[in-house]
């Protein structure tokens, strides 16, 4: 070989292991301390950051030996994300998730059973009864698999200062709500009543509303049948979907989150149909006397009936090797002022009985709504079965195109309620079988 | 002697190739040309003065003008969001991509476009094969592979990521352009005594000035704007880069048009203002490269 | 003076007698320079390949892995039946004729403008070219915008009385397809005119030159002189910016969402939803596999036709 080849040969050799050999990091210096990886999203970035870090700071306070890496996670892919990671077993130690999606990790067995150490907290007494049941609904032995510190909630959002100058009053019923929608229309100036979300995610909106007037009380009957297609729901559904393209734009056949804020934000859609998720958002942009978020009006049946009850808190990954000091911190954010801290800042409902005392929950209008038709032994809770793992695909995908068709006339509301019945009954007898239930 | 052969052979190129002065006379455009080219312009500008309007106006406005005029956004996105940190991470990715692209291409389209070997038209086949597979679809196995590598969180794994997705299409490209240069002037600088290698850097490179912008334009870009990779080959924020941080911002609990907007001007402006700064080279013509002795 | 020696020796006849290197003077030179990317894209590429190829012929769903195994042809049984499967082959071919169709055409115009001299040349070919560099989600995020009639353009639009108020044109079948096609475009145009502007440099100008003076008009000579020399790196960029367009569904997934009813979704955009959010790997690998066959013999096809490489 010539020196011009041999020339050539080292190129290409250190060109490959240029790319590959540099690349590989040295092993990290052995540390004396236990470093521990959570992930988390949700709310905004610049808030989630802070809030988070804090959190951290005072943790690592009371524990020097444990250092928490923050992963913030951007919320469309997070769900993406984790389910990457338990697929390559590159799972961090603790992990910030909820009833709505920690199924699909119990269905893996990729997370640790957490009652025991539970049991031992000198602060699980605090978390609210009903929000512990909810959590354990996601295993089928009821085991508990994350710590719900933080709740939402389904609302109605609505401009109060665009009511109030309209002349307008603000709705109490079922009735009051299709009158202020039709009233607040103005077409001509590109103004509508209320913004249906017609795209991606629209689930949620569609069981408050439809749930909300009905009054049927649970999602599935204890003959494990979808009540769905109840003809409570399908008479109030069919109401709901009149408002298309008359009380609200033609445009929201593919409203997702995104175009419903837009259009709100622009003072173009008065109401819509969100949950508190969305109240720091709406709070910075109209400040907080000029937008209300209400729970849903009494119902046909008399009791008003929420949805949409999720509730939220840290697991731990079965693949973490740090389980015990990863409790450490998942008791950490039990603790009742650290609850109210990252409730507050980030719109929370707070998961924990002292908290409903301070003073900035009870400045909060939709909060204060929220936490007192919760408390009422009168309301009817629809516990969607998130523990299904079909759930979100039926939920986000399986229905997406059908209820555009309903939104545009193309199929008829009890035909597209009998197919989501359908899929939904399906689901909970595999689930049945499997469980032997 | 090899200097000799250097310099000898940069005179025959700028002989040999076009040697009568240059125009460069700047007409007025005529209005065939004016006409069409403004209407794009056009189109062009309208989803940046979205961009520029909803960054530089103060949060909560409505007005169609960014007045009044506001740097909070920025300062947002800077400092809280955490852009100055990803700024940096989407730089060293870019920059190494199109470094590695631009070599290993080089080599490549060299082969390509100047020898018939066996295996040739397996190669470029094989290249193009690479392209039919979408993304999402490899993640799971791709991170294998960079976990039995010990890149796993590493930045490297992106630029090796990005590298070899830009591959086949930078050496397909950079063949065609080689193909371009006459074989001629090659053999003029070996007979002259030139290595081959030599050859190479003294007359075909400067005639690739436009195909090395081109081409290492659209592999910075590609690492540039890359998102799932960097989302799902590292987990230390600190290590994300632009693109992740810009998914921050639409979340299903927040939506911040303005912050977005920020983050996007300060994605965009820089690769914009490299741009308007290499674009004459992909114009340089033909009569590049210096006459020297 | 005349282009470079016209005439053309026996290649390597100078050469002969000296020991200046040949053109196939050594069998190894090739296969080392190809040699990193071959490394690197063979690293990369084929245990993946081999895993979607593997997984194509199981039930693998992330969320339900009690039903994980092995099933043979049944995904491929299951596709055959599936009108959202042919529905997405219609659309993805729709899809990629008219985004790769259209973005050529403008490309070439821009290219060919832009190449001309003109005062304020390079402030146009910067501006043409920025698109490019503006990252996926923050295009559709614009795009969205921009559609949305109580935001974006749309919105004043309906104001000045063009059109009717709280449509928008990702609300239809047909509108939200040409939509998604008006955002693509706006977004993949620079690249064919970054890569024609760059080829039209090796266009000899006295070709040009001779051909003017014989009295042909600029679309003459355009067709007679550019355009040959063009041809090849514009078969390659239409390949590969096709390939491109066919598996990138960044646009489309934020911007429809292969909505509504399915008007926008492509073969990938339906495998993107089926592995990401209906976590059905085995199915989705299944499309994969079918998405390249079709690519492959569309390429195969296609460089037949165009009688790509014969060497010059």
């Amino acid at each position: 070989m010539n020196s011009e080849h041999r020339r050539l040969l080292a190129a290409s050799v250190l060109a490959a292991t240029l790319l590959v050999g540099t690349a590989c990091s040295s092993a990290p210096a052995a540390d004396q301390e236990v470093t521990l990886q959570w992930w988390t999203s949700g709310g905004d970035p610049e808030t989630a950051n802070r809030v988070n870090g804090e959190l951290i700071k005072r943790f690592e306070a009371e524990n020097p030996k444990i250092k928490v890496d923050l992963l913030y996670l951007p919320g469309d892919s997070a769900e993406q994300k984790i389910s990457t990671a338990v697929s390559t077993g590159a799972v961090p130690d603790i992990l910030d998730t909820g009833i709505v999606n920690v199924s699909n990790l119990t269905a893996r067995d990729a997370v640790e059973p957490l009652d025991d150490w539970f049991e031992n907290s000198e602060y699980a007494k605090n978390i609210p009864e009903s929000a512990l049941a909810n959590a354990r609904t996601a295993d089928p032995d009821g085991k508990l698999y994350f710590t719900p510190t933080m709740g939402l909630a389904n609302v109605l959002w609505y401009r109060k200062d665009l009511l109030k100058q309209a002349g307008v009053a603000e709705p109490k019923s079922w009735d009051d709500f299709y009158a202020v929608a039709d009233e607040m229309t103005d077409a001509d100036k590109g103004v509508f009543g209320y913004i249906i979300r017609g795209g991606n995610g629209f689930m949620p909106q569609l069981l408050d509303v439809m749930y909300g007037q009905s009054g049927v009380s649970s999602f599935i009957d204890e003959d494990g049948k979808s009540t769905l297609n109840d003809p409570r729901n399908v008479k109030a559904l069919e109401r709901y979907v009149e408002m298309y393209g008359k009380d609200t734009a033609k445009s929201d056949l593919n409203a997702d989150y995104l175009a419903m804020v837009a259009q709100f934000g622009s003072g173009k859609g008065v109401m819509f149909n969100h949950n508190l998720g969305s109240y720091t958002d709406n709070v910075k942009k109209f400040g907080a006397e000029n937008v209300a978020g209400v729970q849903p009006f009494p119902s046909e049946a008399g009791p008003v009936t929420v949805s949409g009850q999720t509730i939220l808190g840290n697991a731990i990954m079965k693949g973490s090797e740090h389980k015990d000091q990863a409790w450490k911190f998942v008791d950490f954010m039990m603790k009742p002022e650290n609850v109210s801290y990252i409730s507050e800042e980030l719109g929370y409902i707070p998961m924990s009985k002292p908290v409903f005392d301070d003073t900035w929950v009870k400045d909060r209008q939709p909060l204060v709504d929220a936490i007192a038709v919760i408390d009422d032994p009168k309301t009817q809770v629809l516990h969607e079965p998130f523990y299904l793992p079909e759930y979100q695909k039926i939920a986000k995908v399986t229905l997406q195109t059908p209820w555009q068709q309903v939104l545009q006339g193309q199929l008829s509301v009890k035909k597209f309620l009998d197919q989501a019945a359908d899929l939904f009954t399906q689901a909970e007898a595999a689930y049945r079988a499997r469980n032997g239930k | 002697m090899s200097q000799t052969a250097v310099s000898e052979t940069q005179t025959i190129l700028a002989v040999s190739v076009e040697s009568k002065p240059v125009r460069r006379r700047k007409r007025p455009l005529r209005l065939h040309v004016f006409g069409p080219l403004w209407l794009y312009l056009l189109f062009t500008l309208v989803p940046f003065y979205m961009m520029v309007l909803f960054a530089f106006r103060e949060p909560g406005s409505n007005s169609p003008l960014p007045i009044p005029f506001s740097l909070d956004n920025f300062l947002v996105v800077w400092q809280s969001i955490g852009f100055s940190v990803f700024f940096q991470n989407s730089v060293y990715v870019a920059v190494l991509t199109l470094v590695f692209t631009t070599v290993i291409a080089l080599a490549g389209g060299y082969a390509m476009a100047r020898f018939t070997f066996r295996g040739k038209t397996a190669f470029m086949l094989f290249l193009l094969c690479t392209q039919f597979v979408p993304g999402a679809m490899m993640l799971i196995p791709l991170f294998q592979v960079f976990s039995t590598f010990g890149l796993v969180n590493n930045l490297f794994s992106l630029i090796i990521a990005d590298t070899a997705f830009q591959l086949p299409l930078s050496i397909i490209l950079m063949s065609g352009f080689i193909r371009n240069v006459p074989r001629e002037l090659e053999e003029a600088a070996w007979v002259d005594g030139c290595s081959r290698l030599q050859a190479f850097r003294v007359v075909v490179l400067p005639l690739l000035r436009p195909a090395l912008v081109a081409i290492g334009a659209f592999a910075f870009i590609g690492a540039w704007n890359n998102f799932l990779f960097a989302l799902m080959f590292i987990s230390k924020q600190e290590r994300f880069t632009i693109p992740v941080g810009l998914s921050y911002m639409l979340g299903e609990f927040s939506v911040n048009f303005g912050a977005l907007a920020a983050g996007g001007v300060v994605a965009a402006l820089p690769v914009v203002l490299v741009f308007a700064f290499v674009q004459k080279y992909l114009v340089q013509g033909l009569s590049a490269g210096a006459v020297k002795g | 003076m005349t282009a470079p020696t016209l005439t053309r020796p026996r290649r390597g006849a100078r050469l002969a007698g000296t020991r200046a290197p040949r053109w196939h003077s050594r069998v190894s030179t090739p296969y080392l320079l190809i040699a990193p990317t071959l490394v690197l894209l063979i690293v990369l590429f084929v245990y993946p390949i081999i895993n979607v190829v593997a997984l194509s012929m199981q039930s693998y769903n992330l969320a339900q892995p009690w039903d994980d195994g092995f099933v043979g042809v049944d995904n491929f049984v299951r596709m055959a039946a599936d009108t959202a499967f042919w529905q997405s082959i219609w659309v993805t071919f729709k899809w990629v004729f008219v985004e790769v169709g259209l973005q050529l055409v403008f490309g070439l115009i821009l290219a060919l403008i832009v190449n001309e001299t003109f005062i304020g040349r390079g402030l146009a070919r910067a501006l043409i070219f920025s698109p490019w560099a503006v990252s996926g989600v923050l295009t559709t995020t614009i795009w969205l915008l921009l559609y949305n009639p109580g935001a974006g353009l749309v919105g004043v639009l309906a104001d000045m009385g063009a059109v009717e108020h709280g449509v928008s044109p990702l609300a239809g079948t047909e509108s939200a397809f040409w939509a998604a096609v008006v955002a693509e475009l706006w977004r993949g145009v620079p690249f064919f005119a970054i890569l024609i502007l760059a080829d039209l440099q090796s266009v000899p100008r006295d070709l040009h030159e001779a051909a003017e003076v014989d009295g042909a008009n600029a679309w003459q000579r355009f067709w007679n002189i550019t355009l040959p020399h063009l041809r090849n790196a514009i078969v390659l960029a239409t390949l590969l910016r096709g390939v491109w367009e066919f598996n990138n569904v960044d646009l489309l997934y934020t911007l429809t969402g292969g909505g509504p009813a399915g008007a926008t979704t492509t073969l990938p955009l339906l495998i993107a939803n089926t592995a990401i959010r209906s976590s059905d790997f085995g199915y989705g690998s299944a499309l994969t596999v079918v998405g390249f066959v079709i690519l492959a013999v569309i390429t195969v096809v296609y460089l037949r036709l165009t009688k790509f490489g014969k060497e010059d």
